[in-house]
């Protein structure tokens, strides 16, 4: 692994406004080039609120965040062709079809023309959507419309790609497939932020993950050496259990 | 019945939170409502209200005076006397009133002359030149909806028509009873002639008769008992002229038939209730995560807000066009209409038609900014258009408004559209006419803009 790191937040606080406390309580972070990192916690630990700091779509309250050696506080713009997003919500227009989203979303970054409707084509292929592709989004099962959100965030080979929740409500054969995609463009050098709550997928696809609770960083590791510091602990899913307890949260 | 009674406590409790909801369903309708029935109730002369018109009384005489009065007893009408007939154009012009009444200097005169002729002829009204009638002028505000001059007019011509009537009758009245007071004092004066008298044979009281008959003519040749004409006399010909002419314009056609007016009037507030699709727009980016992901791609707001802005520039164009095409080729087939006159200055009405459009397209970017669903903006965005037409003479002419109402729609986009098209179609303004209009309309669409930007960056 290169230690070159992609991502460095240091002491980042955000308070939301009307709230009387902070979401993110003074998170120091490092994702390196390369790597799968995963981050995990409860609802309301605060991993939207990160991941939406590094999207350039929330400011932080202080504290600064650095991706490719830039100061996302100070410029974000020259960032954005570096970095896709794939939300948790599905992000697309329902009177587009397929192809239109995704040819619309992969035109607004530095791709287009033939490079672009190839890259399109390939994605397509890729995801089996080449029978829906003239559908529009409305009328696509949710199992296409998951797919397709995945391809618009991808489209522009994004060096560092976030991925909040992407397997969220898909059937199992589809979660396989996204895998194996994930794994293979991780593979080839691109740096994946993941957050889940499913603690099987982290265990499986990263080679790091952050545990996050109240805001801030309570676990930092590789996932074998994380179970192996937690005594009577087999799998990722008990260790998150242990270290953010059974409380349920809002 | 559990389920249905959890259902409407969550529907109640939604609702009793939205406040923006509770305003629509609330504020909204009440102020539709006085809008409407104040409009209403002015759009028409009553005797509450009262129908402004500027006055030129340069006769000074009997017929200025009792068409004056007659007006003023009418309560129908507020007279506002002018000096002149330029005072009274300028006025008009100037959008202060829509209609004036010009006596001219010889009326009464000109009205007593027709005695001397009546009496004589056969057939007076073949005689009579118009040229030689009491001269009265109707001057109109060329951009007056026509079905408005009608309603106006009908009963201007009928008070002014009656009071000519009287003082004409009242003058034959005097004429005639001169006449015959003559007539009367000359036989009387041939019945006091003794040769006259002896000649009558003799009769028993022939003196005693004589003398009755003659005291009789006497007192008939002093006036008495009068003579009273029937009231309802009638006179097949017009006794008075009434010219109407346009202020400013040396022409007495009135211009603005209805789509003079209303072409330019719909085609604004069509423009305008483009607020529900494209605040729809930006809303659903807003809701479903999309306006979140543009953010994270190379491409700024303005760049999102301006594609909105040149799509929507292009329906407004296209509305206008579609209109005009129904004002020049539809509507003259459907009924007996004459089509639209399209004898406008084109550079100030291609101005004029891009800055409405941006004015109603910078309604519905801030609109759809400050919405939070689409169906607010939807019942808001339109709710407003209709409130904003009202008082911005779309429906009714702005100046028939009560003077509070006309204040406040001095605010109206639409009323800074309609103003400046009718401008064009009505008065034949060029830019200069119309500027400031113009500058209002694009002020509008920057500052809806600015804020738009500014709230996104906010947000």
């Amino acid at each position: 692994m290169d230690s070159n790191p992609v991502i460095i937040a240091k002491n980042l606080i955000k308070r939301y406004k009307g709230s009387d406390e902070d979401a993110l309580k003074g998170v120091n972070l490092t994702v390196q080039a390369g790597e799968f990192f995963g981050l995990l916690g409860p609802n309301s630990a605060g991993k939207t609120t990160f991941t939406s700091i590094i999207c350039g779509l929330i400011r932080p309250t202080s504290g600064s965040v650095d991706i490719f050696n830039t100061d996302i506080t100070q410029s974000y713009s020259s960032l954005k062709n570096s970095i896709g997003l794939v939300p948790q919500e599905i992000a697309l227009y329902d009177t587009l079809t397929v192809e239109e989203n995704i040819m619309f979303f992969g035109n607004l970054t530095e791709n287009h023309g033939q490079k672009l409707r190839s890259k399109k084509d390939n994605l397509v292929r890729l995801f089996n959507l080449d029978e829906h592709k003239s559908k529009l989004i409305s009328r696509c099962s949710g199992g296409i419309k998951r797919r397709v959100n995945l391809i618009c965030g991808i489209i522009h080979e994004p060096s560092l790609l976030i991925l909040d929740e992407p397997t969220l409500g898909v059937d199992t054969q589809l979660r396989e497939m996204i895998f194996e995609y994930l794994a293979d463009l991780n593979k080839k050098g691109t740096t994946i932020i993941y957050t889940t709550h499913y603690m099987k997928e982290a265990e499986l696809l990263c080679t790091r993950v952050n545990i996050i609770d109240h805001g801030e960083i309570i676990a930092d590791g590789k996932p074998s050496d994380l179970i192996a510091a937690n005594s009577g602990c087999t799998d990722l899913g008990q260790v998150f259990l242990k270290m953010t307890g059974r409380d349920l949260r809002d | 019945m559990r389920k249905i009674l959890s259902i409407l406590k969550k529907d109640f409790l939604i609702l009793l939170r939205d406040w923006p909801g509770l305003a629509i369903l609330f504020i909204m309708p009440a102020v539709l409502l006085v809008i409407i029935t104040f409009a209403q109730e002015n759009a028409i002369p009553s005797k509450k209200s009262g129908f402004e018109v500027i006055v030129v009384n340069n006769d000074s005489s009997v017929l200025g005076d009792n068409i004056i009065n007659d007006l003023e007893n009418s309560e129908y009408f507020n007279l506002v006397r002018l000096n002149t007939q330029v005072e009274a154009k300028n006025a008009i012009l100037d959008g202060i009133y829509q209609f004036g009444i010009i006596i001219s200097d010889s009326a009464t005169e000109k009205l007593y002359d027709l005695i001397k002729v009546l009496p004589e002829k056969k057939e007076p009204a073949e005689e009579v030149s118009s040229d030689n009638l009491a001269g009265i002028t109707f001057l109109y505000d060329p951009g007056l909806q026509r079905v408005i001059k009608e309603v106006v007019t009908r009963p201007l011509k009928t008070v002014i028509q009656l009071s000519a009537v009287r003082v004409l009758m009242t003058q034959y009245t005097e004429e005639v009873n001169k006449s015959f007071t003559k007539h009367s004092s000359d036989l009387a004066a041939s019945f006091s002639d003794k040769d006259f008298f002896s000649k009558i044979p003799d009769f028993p009281y022939r003196n005693e008769v004589i003398k009755r008959f003659r005291e009789e003519l006497k007192g008939i040749a002093k006036g008495r008992p009068g003579i009273e004409l029937p009231v309802n006399t009638s006179f097949d010909s017009d006794i008075i002229k009434i010219n109407e002419l346009v202020a400013g314009s040396e022409e007495s056609e009135f211009k603005p038939n209805a789509l003079q007016n209303n072409i330019p009037a719909f085609t604004l507030f069509a423009m305008f209730f483009i607020v529900i699709p494209l605040a729809g727009s930006i809303i659903n980016e807003k809701n479903h995560g999309t306006y979140s992901r543009l953010r994270t791609l190379p491409v700024t707001y303005l760049e999102i807000i301006t594609s909105k802005i040149a799509v929507y520039l292009f329906v407004c164009i296209l509305q206008f066009i579609f209109l005009m095409f129904v004002g020049i080729y539809i509507m003259p087939r459907l009924g007996e209409i004459s089509a639209i006159n399209l004898d406008v200055n084109y550079p100030a009405l291609f101005i004029a038609l891009i800055a409405s459009s941006l004015a109603a397209i910078g309604f519905g970017i801030i609109v759809g900014t400050f919405a939070s669903t689409h169906s607010q903006a939807a019942t808001f965005g339109s709710v407003m258009v209709v409130i904003l037409a009202l008082i911005g003479g779309i429906f009714v002419p702005a100046n028939l408004l009560p003077e509070t109402l006309q204040k406040v729609s001095l605010v109206s986009p639409l009323r800074w559209g309609a103003d400046a098209f009718i401008g064009m179609f009505a008065r034949d303004e060029g830019i200069g006419g119309i500027w400031d209009k113009i500058c209002l309309l694009i002020g509008f669409f920057c500052v809806s803009v600015l804020f738009s930007v500014r709230a996104f960056k906010k947000n």
